[in-house]
């Protein structure tokens, strides 16, 4: 039963491995010697350790990169071995003995003894720590440290403990921790637990690009775990190409971090892509520059795997398609010639006008080979191109007649000894052509700017292209321009300049000078003084007094309006004014008046001093005696008239 | 004949004003004249000159016609022949309001006059 079930996955695994050529992406990078050996300063410079699991991981990391020789490489291995032996009396916890195992085993006979002579205090925790509860990581760290110690273990014990464990908790983490746990068992039928391989790769998170699970270490753990088993059964991992330069993808975004234990998780799961016998996610890099010319007409690419390796076998590099950026597309289907691993190809055997080409690449394997074949993976060339100056003029003409007053032929790269004078009736125009110094042919480019300089005033004009004659015309109306000039008139120098993105020699050629005569032309005030200094004080000024009128007026008209007081008084001693009734109003009479008055005399100090509070305050102090007074004086005079009458 | 007519006609109203009215009424007339002089002469200077400083031409105007407006009223509270309409309000009364008045307009006045 167990073979027939076996024998249907090995069809199964095949027949995906099959289908899994048909349409593979490339990895959207690779790792660059750069950044490896940027890592591999930044693993080697981690000392001194804070807990165990670092020098754990950064032997891991370093494992990964391959065990290229390091000028302190021994002293580091010295330190880190010390560093977990001093640790293995006070650790009785499965993870930090599975660190100090796990280093132990990675520096080999240099530490390996050392650690192993404390087998009996390792023993006692290990058995300790499966007494109570026999959870996946327990599993995991057990059997490792039996496997990094060399001792025995048993297998199909190992094996069922597995089983119940997943039955209990069925996660990715602990699926992959049975990948990694069941590839550690000597010989045995793994099939049970290699199965869920499909089942783990299937529940990944998927972007369009990338592949992953809930973490970084689940995602390393899965990876490594997967190609653990398959290296150990010799079976293909039920994980197609597409998914594994997926997973490739996502460790490839995890590589700028300055945190160990996160690199030794990408190293070790980009380890397991790059070295396994399956499946090997690969990229087509670009190894020349991205500029091709006539001159330099080659673009290189090479195949690398995902820590930048070339694929171990032979390739066949085919460039199916070139496309120009406005769509024109061509379809050498040509193979490419190998020489030490990179492809050459001569663009120039298929494109002729400049701009950015997108080129796809397939690639096929001589024989048979891990390495995922590529089937249309883009890279893109910019074509560069050169240009000259082909005709030029520069003439002087009418602005109402069109009539041609003066011609000028200009050469390049020379400049012009000959002056223009242009005053408010005419119109300063020229025309170029540039051609293509290869092709000889007439070419368009992005910038074309005519410049016009005086001292520190600067003009740009741009001069347009006709679509048809491909001729460019740059035309300076003496009256619509002379805004942008400020009316200045006087002598410009004149200059043409070229650009374009993709042009390898932008130029700026002095053509001469112009004379400008603009109507209402301003004086011409020389270089404009553009320093900072600081500007005249601003002098606050109050406003200004009204006109008042002559004194004598004001004075009269004083006198004026005071005047009718005096005709009251004659009129009052004529009616017959008296003061009589002071006496019935009493003393009462008097406070009256003292009071009324003293309101007076606080209004006349509210006019020249006072303020409102204050007035109002004496106001309400003086207020009380005038009413009281005043209400006595005023019934007095009433009881008086009324026993008069 | 109509001149004449008009001569008699003021000279009457004259006589009469002279015997039949008050003292005290004529006092109050007299001030009145005399407020609604300096009124006058008040507007004829900003007519003539201008109205600069406006608020101290508003403000001694305002005093003009307000105090007019309050001697007016006092005159007609006070005319014994009113006496019929203004039983509850004795003259002292109203002279006791007049001042009242006044104190309250001119404290506007020199709040305004600047």
């Amino acid at each position: 039963m167990q073979h027939i079930c076996s024998s249907f996955l090995l069809t199964s695994a095949a027949l995906l491995l099959c289908l899994s050529t048909v349409d593979a992406e490339a990895l959207s990078d690779v790792f660059s010697p750069h950044d490896i050996t940027r890592i591999r300063d930044l693993l080697l410079s981690t000392e001194p350790y804070g807990e165990l699991s670092t020098p754990y991981h950064v032997l891991r990391g370093l494992q990964a990169l391959g065990t290229s020789s390091s000028e302190n490489k021994d002293g580091f291995k010295r330190n880190a071995c010390a560093y977990a032996l001093s640790h293995i009396d006070t650790s009785s916890d499965l993870q930090s003995l599975f660190y100090i195992s796990s280093i132990a085993a990675e520096l080999g006979s240099s530490c390996l003894p050392d650690v192993i002579k404390k087998k009996s205090h390792i023993q006692s925790v290990v058995s300790d720590a499966l007494e109570t509860e026999q959870t996946m990581e327990k599993l995991y760290y057990s059997t490792s440290i039996s496997t990094n110690l060399g001792l025995d273990v048993n297998s199909e014990s190992v094996l069922a403990s597995i089983l119940t464990a997943l039955d209990d908790d069925e996660t990715i983490q602990n699926t992959a921790l049975a990948f990694l746990t069941a590839s550690q068992l000597p010989d045995f039928d793994l099939t049970a637990i290699y199965e869920l391989v499909e089942d783990v790769v299937a529940q990944a998170d998927e972007t369009p690009t990338t592949l992953y699970y809930d973490s970084l270490e689940t995602t390393s753990n899965v990876i490594t775990g997967i190609f653990a088993m398959a290296t150990k059964t010799g079976e293909a991992p039920a994980i197609t190409s597409e998914q594994a330069t997926k997973f490739g993808n996502y460790l490839l975004t995890n590589t700028y971090t300055v945190d160990v234990a996160r690199l030794a998780y990408v190293l070790a799961a980009a380890t397991a892509l790059d070295r396994n016998q399956y499946v090997v996610p690969c990229s087509l890099l670009l190894t020349s520059s991205g500029y091709v010319s006539r001159a330099n007409p080659d673009i290189q690419v090479r195949l690398a795997t995902i820590l930048g390796s070339p694929p171990p076998t032979e390739f066949t590099v085919t460039v199916m398609t070139v496309t120009h950026q406005e769509g024109d597309e061509t379809l050498p289907k040509k193979k490419l010639k190998s020489k030490n691993g990179l492809y050459s190809y001569n663009l120039f055997q298929d494109v002729s006008s400049p701009g950015v080409y997108t080129l796809t690449f397939s690639t096929e394997s001589v024989g048979g080979s891990p390495v995922v074949k590529l089937t249309e993976t883009p890279l893109q060339v910019t074509v560069s191109f050169e240009v000259t100056i082909g005709s030029a003029e520069l003439s002087l003409s009418d602005r109402e007649h069109g009539t041609t007053a003066k011609k000028i032929s200009l050469e390049y790269p020379n400049s012009s000894k000959e002056t223009l004078e242009a005053d408010q009736h005419s119109k300063v125009v020229m025309k170029f052509t540039l051609i293509d110094k290869e092709t000889k042919k007439s070419a368009l480019v992005h910038q074309a700017f005519v410049r016009l300089t005086r001292g520190q005033h600067e003009i740009f004009f741009v001069a347009t292209a006709n679509k048809k004659t491909l001729q460019y015309t740059f035309e300076l109306d003496m009256v619509t321009a002379a805004e942008d000039f400020g009316s200045l008139s006087g002598s410009y120098a004149m200059s043409l300049i070229v650009g374009d993105f993709a042009l390898e020699n932008p130029f700026s050629w002095d053509i001469g000078s112009v004379s400008l005569l603009f109507a209402g032309s301003t004086t011409d005030t020389g270089d404009e003084d553009y320093t900072y200094r600081a500007k005249p004080e601003i002098q606050h000024m109050f406003r200004l007094e009204e006109k008042l009128p002559p004194k004598v007026i004001s004075s009269t008209f004083t006198v004026l309006v005071l005047s009718p007081l005096a005709l009251l008084l004659v009129l009052w001693v004529g009616i017959g004014f008296n003061v009589s009734g002071l006496g019935t109003g009493g003393l009462w009479a008097v406070m009256f008046h003292i009071s009324l008055g003293g309101i007076f005399v606080v209004y006349y100090l509210f006019w020249l001093k006072l303020n409102m509070f204050d007035t109002m305050k004496l106001l309400a102090l003086l207020s009380v005696p005038t009413f009281l007074a005043g209400n006595r004086m005023l019934k007095r005079i009433a009881s008086s008239n009324q026993s008069a009458s | 004949m109509s001149s004449e007519n008009i001569v008699s006609v003021v000279q009457q109203f004259l006589q009469s004003y002279r015997s039949k009215t008050p003292t005290k009424l004529k006092l109050v007339d007299a001030y009145l004249a005399y407020i609604m002089l300096t009124g006058i002469i008040q507007f004829v200077y900003c007519a003539l000159v201008g109205t600069f400083p406006f608020n101290s031409f508003l403000s001694g105007f305002i005093s003009c016609v307000g105090s007019f407006v309050l001697g007016v009223c006092l005159r007609i509270q006070t005319n014994p022949q009113n006496r019929s309409q203004f039983l509850h309000i004795s003259p002292e009364r109203a002279f006791a309001d007049f001042l009242f008045a006044h104190v309250v307009l001119h404290l506007v006045v020199i709040n305004f006059i600047g």
